[in-house]
């Protein structure tokens, strides 16, 4: 197990080493000054603006960083052949990747609370206060991120780069967006049936939609935005049942990649 | 036990998926051991399949047939590499880090900590000529030759029983290739045993106990120097292994 640490905390390093690390976050601070901006024109509801607007652009840094970075950590090992020295070291395959894995956690913490003093920082300029469930709105946005991390090294780890952050932006896309076609599905059904001339959906489309919601993690489960912005109650267990679920996906996507990488070859 | 035993290891490789079902044969039915203790040169022209050979031993490549054994165990097996040190043929780090970094890094992997880490490091060095002024200076600085070194210095620092090195002296000029043979001769002597792979027969010649020839994928001479080099015909007289590795290219 140690030797996961030393890999996870090399990576750690060679991400905050890393130009296009700060080159996202001052993108994901400019968004967040923005903010401020758009509070002062919304004049009545200008907390609810900069916190629903910051915590979306908190969500989209993350998958930025994500994406780019995630993917890039186990390809240039590969690419620039460093891979080769480190698994001739008493490692094991999957130790490789859970340490890399856990190195660009650490990353997403550490850039997670930046954003959060960002947020800070925009409504304190502008003279609202902090509410504590921010944290709980950071902590969701951690761990959608935790399981898009883990898809990218998946996917990673046996593809380009490129086609890599394709495959991952597109599951990041699906599961967000699986159950509302799945409630569009449902809506189209009684539409079907009560409203003369509208045609029903193809039959095919129900349970392929079911399978795709099935097989993909449900990132809507960690999105608590409405609840933090319009200050509604959470659902009892919720953050609980979602960081479970975090960790069940994980875990799953985790343990197909190293089964994968175990099998191939470095040339 | 000998560090490393391989019967009748093949290795084939995928030519793409358009030709999936094409497949070259890199390395074909070979079987040598390398017993405790030799200097063994592993020589031959280029994409001969030693590089391939020393990648499976490394447990980074799978044996598409035959056995291969490190330490006694599958390479696969991380335990098999606790005692081993490798350098691979183009020393690639990470840009990112310091050398001293790097060390460290491969030290902790290899299981090294503390006051021990940093006297190996410290030792390490020394025996490569890793001047103590590069450690402090970022990777992505280093030359072609003070990489060498530095590969060379990560791989010795857990005081390895078997070093397996793939080309260890590219790349290097006339004083660097003497301070690594002199650096391999110094770990020899001290009990390590030593499978490197090269294109510099003379050095070869000069440093090894043993000897492989591996042309195109087969492997084509195998024993002791000495009896690899003495001609039977001419008592006393001592070839070279150039003119061997010309005959069995030719004939190959």
């Amino acid at each position: 197990m140690r030797e996961t640490l030393w890999i996870a905390l090399a990576s750690f390093r060679e991400t905050v080493r890393d130009k296009i690390l700060y080159t996202l976050l001052f993108f994901v601070l400019i968004l967040l000054a923005f903010s401020v901006l758009l509070g002062d024109w919304s004049v009545f509801a200008q907390k609810k603006v900069i916190t629903d607007f910051s915590l979306g652009v908190m969500s989209l840094g993350g998958l930025a960083i994500a994406i780019f970075i995630g993917v890039g950590l186990v390809q240039k090992e590969i690419q620039r052949k460093t891979i080769l020295t480190l698994l001739s070291k008493p490692v094991r395959r999957w130790q490789f990747l859970v340490g890399k894995y856990l190195g660009l956690l650490m990353v997403l913490v550490v850039n997670v609370l930046v954003m959060l003093l960002g947020l800070w920082a925009a409504l304190a300029w502008s003279h609202n206060d902090f509410d504590p469930r921010l944290w709980l709105a950071a902590w969701g946005v951690f761990l959608e991120m935790s399981v898009i991390t883990a898809v990218a090294l998946l996917f990673s780890s046996f593809s380009t780069p490129v086609v890599s952050s394709l495959f991952t932006f597109a599951t990041f896309l699906a599961s967000h967006l699986s159950g509302s076609i799945l409630d569009y599905i449902e809506t189209m059904k009684r539409n079907a049936e009560r409203i003369p001339g509208v045609q029903p959906l193809p039959e095919w489309f129900e349970p392929v939609a079911r399978v795709v919601r099935r097989a993909l993690p449900d990132l809507e489960m960690f999105n608590i935005r409405p609840e933090i912005v319009h200050g509604l109650p959470l659902p009892p267990w919720h953050l609980a049942w979602a960081t479970l679920h975090a960790f069940g996906w994980v875990v799953a996507i985790l343990a197909i990649g190293s089964w994968w990488f175990d099998r191939r070859d470095f040339l | 036990m000998n560090p490393i035993e391989i019967r009748g290891f093949s290795k084939r490789y995928r030519l793409g998926i358009e030709h999936f079902l094409k497949s070259v044969e890199a390395v074909q039915a070979v079987s040598f051991t390398v017993p405790e203790g030799a200097l063994y040169g592993f020589i031959g022209p280029n994409g001969a399949g030693k590089s391939t050979t020393i990648k499976t031993l490394m447990g980074l490549l799978r044996p598409s047939s035959g056995t291969v054994r490190l330490m006694g165990l599958d390479p696969r097996d991380p335990a098999s590499r606790r005692e081993v040190g490798f350098q691979p043929e183009q020393p690639w780090f990470y840009d990112h880090l310091s050398g001293l970094e790097l060390l460290q890094y491969y030290g902790r992997l290899a299981g090294l900590s503390g006051s021990r880490l940093q006297r190996r490091i410290e030792e390490s060095c020394a025996l490569c000529k890793v001047e103590e002024s590069w450690l402090s200076r970022r990777l992505r600085t280093y030359s072609k030759g003070m990489s060498q070194r530095l590969g060379l210095a990560q791989a010795i620092l857990h005081q390895p029983r078997l070093l397996i090195l793939d080309e260890p002296m590219s790349g290097l000029d006339p004083m660097g290739r003497r301070d690594v043979r002199e650096a391999m001769k110094t770990l020899h002597g001290s009990g390590t045993t030593i499978f490197y792979s090269s294109h510099v027969l003379s050095d070869v010649e000069e440093v090894c106990t043993h000897a492989a020839m591996l042309v195109r994928g087969t492997l084509r001479v195998e024993g002791t120097l000495s009896a690899l080099l003495d001609d039977p015909s001419d008592p006393g007289h001592r070839g070279k292994l150039e003119d061997i590795l010309a005959r069995e290219v030719e004939s190959a």
